[in-house]
């Protein structure tokens, strides 16, 4: 069997990277993230002055910083995540599952959004229903044709500004505030999302 | 299958966030209830916290490394026989306190000899070190 490579940074590279993205801003927008993921993913309205349960998002991300600087501590592939943020978000969003899972019975139904899972392939037969779902939902959120056309390739397919502006002939800028006014609807959703039965 | 899809969505939002666009999170964060200027000014005020113990880790664990690779280095001069380090080394034990007398440098493990070093210079020790070496 042929064992699968992935290139892991030394000590300094993640440290240099910590000290790089780790900015007033870059902090407050994960504060921000993690509210909401406590909101969404455990169902906590989280306290700006008493956090939950005594746990604050500042330690949060404390913790994710030491999880990166100690000996025998996570790595950071800088293949998969070559931006260092992603990675930190992603240690993030552990460091508050592994915490909550042991104060939660309800973390049962919580998932790694970016970690775990490394199969994203879809079945055609569910992806079409559930596309045909987020479409729904999309047009009962009065998204225009163009938001309704830029779904699929860009949000689930993941494809790139530049290559979706030759493909469809639509400027960045203009592909920039479509998808803007998309993502704003993207919540809501994942909400709809949540709440299908039809696979468990 | 859905938790794909959910996943790609969720994967859509934390990408504003890496391009530095927050708008999405801030309209959540107000139809939530949420005073942005409150969880800006907390972020702030916790940013100095944890920029304070990011610097402390990097040093930390800097000098972990220090000490490991002065301690390898101490130990390989014992193993050759090179003289300087394990003359320092000796001057070491004799002028301090230790709990452990160390009679026979042969004997001494990693965690004795880092145990004997950690207080002093370590970046000079390895300089020094280094020198002997070669």
């Amino acid at each position: 069997m042929e064992l699968e490579y992935k290139k892991v940074a030394t000590f300094e590279e993640k440290s240099q990277a910590i000290q790089e993205v780790f900015t007033p801003e870059f902090n407050t927008h994960l504060y921000k993230y993690a509210i909401i993921r406590l909101k969404r993913f455990f169902n906590i309205k989280y306290d700006l002055e008493k956090g939950f349960r005594g746990f604050m998002i500042e330690d949060f991300i404390a913790e994710t910083i030491e999880s990166f600087l100690r000996p025998d501590g996570r790595n950071w592939y800088t293949e998969t995540y070559p931006d260092f943020k992603k990675q930190f978000i992603s240690g993030l969003d552990s460091v508050i599952f592994n915490t909550l899972k042991v104060e939660l019975e309800k973390t049962k139904d919580t998932f790694e959004i970016l970690d775990s899972d490394p199969d994203n392939s879809f079945d055609d037969s569910d992806y079409n229903v559930l596309l045909s779902a987020c479409l729904d939902e999309l047009k009962a959120l009065n998204a225009t044709d163009d938001e309704l056309l830029l779904f699929e390739p860009y949000i689930i397919n993941g494809m790139k500004r530049e290559d979706l502006s030759k493909l469809l002939g639509i400027s960045i800028e203009e592909l920039t505030n479509i998808k803007k006014r998309l993502d704003r609807k993207l919540p809501k959703i994942g909400e709809k999302l949540k709440m299908l039965n039809y696979e468990k | 299958m859905k938790n794909n899809f959910i996943k790609k969505i969720d994967e859509a939002l934390i990408n504003n966030l890496i391009e530095g666009d927050c708008d999405v999170h801030d309209e959540i964060l107000n139809e939530l209830g949420y005073d942005l200027s409150s969880i800006e000014s907390i972020s702030l005020k916790n940013y100095r916290k944890n920029s304070f113990i990011l610097k402390g880790l990097i040093n930390k664990q800097k000098d972990l490394i220090l000490l490991e690779k002065a301690s390898t280095l101490f130990r390989d001069a014992i193993e050759k026989n090179i003289d300087k380090p394990i003359s320092y080394l000796k001057n070491l034990i004799a002028n301090n306190q230790f709990q452990v007398q160390y009679r026979n440098l042969d004997n001494l493990g990693i965690d004795e000899i880092k145990e004997i070093i950690k207080d002093q210079n370590l970046l000079e020790i390895l300089e020094q070190l280094e020198n002997d070496q070669k």
